[in-house]
């Protein structure tokens, strides 16, 4: 048996008879740093516990010891030491001018790091500012990209983009990375996504590196974070990232975030987050119209060394409107059945391809009946009251979301609407679907009861 | 146990070491104050196993004992008792205290698990002027870092070469610096001490006392009269701060301090928050610092105050918090900024306070 052995064995038999909060306070970082001849050394941090362990748990440390080596000590004694390993590792020297501003710690860090090759920092060579389509749905977006990727920390700090999915937010943030990889080499870039970062906190309390965990994340020039809006809820993350968005901030570096909503409508998101987002540059990536939708499908289509014809280019852009990675799929749907069916690309193909994923065919069937059907069951209401007079609470917003709904699904015009509902005023319709659209964008609970309601609409309809 | 004296004795005692036990730690028992009577007197004491603080109250002794209570508890009802004896007398595990037609039961916990605070073993290192001291501490204190990634410049780096002791501080951004003469005895050598131990020393240095101070490896100990504080030391290498001072200056100016102050608050509204530069132009106009900032939400400031300047013309961005803690912390009307360009650290010290020096990074453009 060795030391480290012979004092775990001990520590094994004290966790038993002492409270927990007693043995992790008096136990924590003591080692036995000498042992011979039945005597030993036992090292304790400071000397608080070594006052504490001779006079209160001397006799319990000599009981067990003797259980565990057989022959009692002759002699046990206590010294002020810092565990072997941490001697070791010589203090890092610091003079005073090294970090406190911007331009030194650039030289600092420079002399740190290696210019990495290009594809490191969590990046992907995929996405760049060259096969980036600009319409007017990201020109914004775009041009605050490219003025960021010129002067990182200058113009707009921090820069946050929203949109929907598969609108090429990631395209964006990634293409900012790889444009300042290239002209300034020398500034270190990590590209993470929120998840990733509440990850490596997390782990990082766990191990007790909180301190290496912090330092990661602030020795850098360029800090990209996508999906920010996965951080609603946890405030321990968050608080973190409040303290390293600063400590960025002030140093003048980089900080460039993304989310799928504007940062005012992330529900459960820190004020003092929610400003500091809002502080520098914010830019929406809207859908792309029709033309972008073709110059995007145009670039695929050549990247893939395929030849469409245009009219089938025009069918997919006109039937895939609203998400540019939906787009891509149904091109990747029609080349991998081309290729397996191997048949001449043809447009009445493409049509029956992409019938199964058109979701016009979907809306089509919903009817009005259905929807009201579908969400008088849901909040345990009748149709007849819903169509009534009453304005209850309990009604009036079971009544508001099948405006809302049935104006989504059916595309029914608001005197229809109205109509439906016991002929009610167009106006009255407008202002539900306008106050629903309102309420979804911060209230999470009526998103999910909505979101419910859809899939119901849509199960019942396909069995 | 059982014990009388005065409550402005007690309050006294109690406000000493009340400040010391906090809430966040697995040991309840930390967040009580420890009353003992032994030998004729009451000793009141706290830590949080790193830092303690021991404090002796004067009375009438009737029984000996100990016992434990919750610090805040106790400190907030003491202060509100009124003037004159309090009684304290351990009862069936509760602390009663009567004083005047108050009268109280306090529980609390059994002083057994109450943690023992070592004493360091050496002898006395040296003595020191209880005001000096202060004022020292005073000088360098707010200049600590609180940034706990870097444990060696969260304390007050002590470094002595026989009767002259030197206190320095440091966040990295500004650095303070004050020598002390030692009233009795010497101390050779260099010591970091934790910022905590000195607000609790801060706190119990008054009048002309005599401080007195035993320093040994690990752990470093002051006796202000009735009170007695230890602490461990913090372990690492604080950073060389004498290569880091400029030796040679292309610009000095002296420049009226409360002046100074009243512009700097001025200018410090328009200040970009976040960053909080103000600038300092000396000598574009010969004989006037101009203090002046701009933002473009706010608006722009300037305020021009005479100054002898000699050396070229030099303009400065400071963070406007560190200039104020530095003006404030000066004794005497006048401050020399000694500079030599807008990079690189600019010294400031005064014509009364020989002793004192103070540092800033300017920000750069």
């Amino acid at each position: 048996m060795n030391k480290e052995q012979l004092w775990q064995s001990i520590l094994g038999e004290l966790e038993l008879i002492l409270s927990k909060a007693n043995f992790s306070t008096w136990f924590k970082d003591t080692f036995i740093s000498a042992w011979e001849d039945e005597k030993i050394v036992v090292g304790v941090p400071n000397t608080f516990t070594q006052s504490w362990l001779q006079n209160k748990y001397h006799s319990a440390i000599q009981t067990a010891y003797k259980n565990i080596n057989g022959n009692p000590a002759k002699e046990i004694s206590y010294r002020v030491e810092s565990i072997k390993k941490s001697t070791q590792n010589t203090p890092p020297q610091y003079s005073i001018q090294q970090s406190p501003d911007p331009q030194t710690q650039q030289n600092h860090v420079q002399t740190q790091t290696k210019p990495s090759p290009v594809g490191s920092f969590g990046l992907n060579h995929k996405y760049r500012f060259e096969n980036f389509i600009v319409g007017k749905n990201n020109e914004l977006a775009h041009a605050a990209a490219k003025a960021i990727a010129q002067s990182p920390g200058q113009t707009y700090n921090p820069f946050f983009i929203y949109g929907g999915v598969g609108l090429g937010k990631t395209h964006l943030l990634q293409a900012i990375g790889h444009e300042i990889l290239q002209h300034h080499p020398q500034l270190k870039v990590l590209y993470t996504s929120c998840e990733k970062f509440t990850n490596d906190f997390v782990q990082s309390i766990k191990n007790g590196t909180t301190s290496k965990f912090q330092s990661y994340y602030r020795d850098i020039d360029l800090l990209i974070v996508d999906d920010i809006q996965f951080m609603a809820g946890k405030d321990q993350t968050q608080e973190q990232f409040f303290h390293t968005f600063n400590d960025l901030h002030q140093n003048n570096k980089q900080i460039i975030i993304s989310s799928d909503r504007p940062p005012s409508a992330i529900p459960t998101i820190e004020e003092r987050l929610k400003s500091r987002f809002s502080w520098g540059m914010i830019a929406d990536i809207g859908s792309p119209d029709l033309e972008t939708r073709i110059a995007i499908l145009d670039t695929k289509v050549s990247e893939k060394n395929l030849h469409l014809d245009r009219e089938i280019i025009n069918y997919i852009a006109s039937v895939v409107q609203t998400n540019i990675r939906e787009l891509e799929g149904a091109l990747n749907r029609i080349v991998a059945h081309l290729e397996l069916t191997k048949t001449e690309p043809s447009l009445d193909n493409v049509k029956t391809i992409l019938s199964n994923i058109t979701p016009q065919n979907k809306k089509g069937v919903i009817t009005p009946r259905q929807v009201i059907k579908e969400v008088t069951d849901f909040y345990d209401v009748t149709i007849d009251s819903i169509l009534g007079s009453s304005r209850k609470k309990e009604l009036v917003t079971p009544r508001q979301i099948i405006m809302f709904l049935i104006r989504k699904e059916t595309n029914a015009s608001f005197p229809n609407i109205g109509a439906e509902l016991g002929g009610r005023d167009h106006t009255t319709v407008m202002h539900a679907c306008k106050k629903i659209s309102k309420e979804l964008e911060t209230n999470e609970k009526l998103d999910a009861e909505i979101n419910a309601i859809k899939q119901r609409l849509y199960n019942q309809h396909s069995s | 146990m059982k014990f009388v004296c005065t409550q402005e004795n007690l309050r006294y005692g109690v406000s000493l070491v009340s400040k010391l036990p906090s809430r966040s730690v697995g040991l309840p028992i930390l967040n009580n104050v420890m009353l003992e009577v032994v030998g004729g007197v009451l000793k009141v004491s706290s830590t949080n196993l790193e830092i303690g603080v021991i404090t002796e109250i004067r009375g009438k002794s009737e029984s000996d004992g100990s016992f434990t209570v919750d610090a805040k508890v106790f400190s907030d009802y003491v202060s509100m008792l009124p003037g004159g004896n309090v009684t304290l007398e351990l009862v069936k595990g509760q602390l009663k205290v009567e004083c005047g037609n108050f009268s109280t039961k306090i529980r609390g916990q059994s002083s057994d698990e109450f943690p023992i605070i070592p004493r360091v073993a050496t002898q006395k290192t040296a003595s020191v002027d209880s005001s000096a001291l202060k004022e020292c501490l005073s000088k360098t204190m707010f200049s600590v870092s609180l940034d706990s990634m870097r444990p060696e410049i969260t304390g007050v780096l002590m470094s002595g070469s026989g009767k002259k002791v030197v206190m320095v501080a440091t966040d990295s951004y500004r650095l303070s610096e004050c020598a002390l003469m030692l009233s009795e005895g010497e101390y050779s050598g260099k010591c970091i001490i934790p910022l905590r131990a000195l607000s609790e020393l801060d706190r119990a240095l008054s009048g002309d006392d005599v401080a007195d101070m035993y320093v040994d490896e690990n752990q470093i100990m002051f006796v202000v009269g009735q009170t007695i504080i230890i602490s461990k030391l913090i372990e690492g290498e604080y950073p060389d701060h004498t290569q880091i001072i400029p030796k040679s200056f292309s610009t000095v100016a002296e420049v009226g301090k409360n002046d100074l102050m009243q512009a700097t608050r001025a200018a410090s509204l328009f200040a970009r928050s976040g960053i909080y530069d103000i600038s300092l132009k000396f000598g574009e106009k010969k004989g006037v610092v101009e203090v002046g900032t701009s933002n473009v939400q706010v608006g722009e400031q300037e305020t021009r105050l005479d100054a002898d300047i000699s050396g070229s013309p030099l303009t400065v961005v400071f963070n406007y918090k560190y200039l104020l803690d530095g003006l404030q912390s000066f004794v005497g009307d006048i401050v020399v900024f000694k500079m030599d360009s807008s990079t690189t650290p600019v010294v400031m010290k005064s014509d009364k306070d020989k002793e004192y020096l103070y540092m800033i990074m300017p920000i750069k453009q």
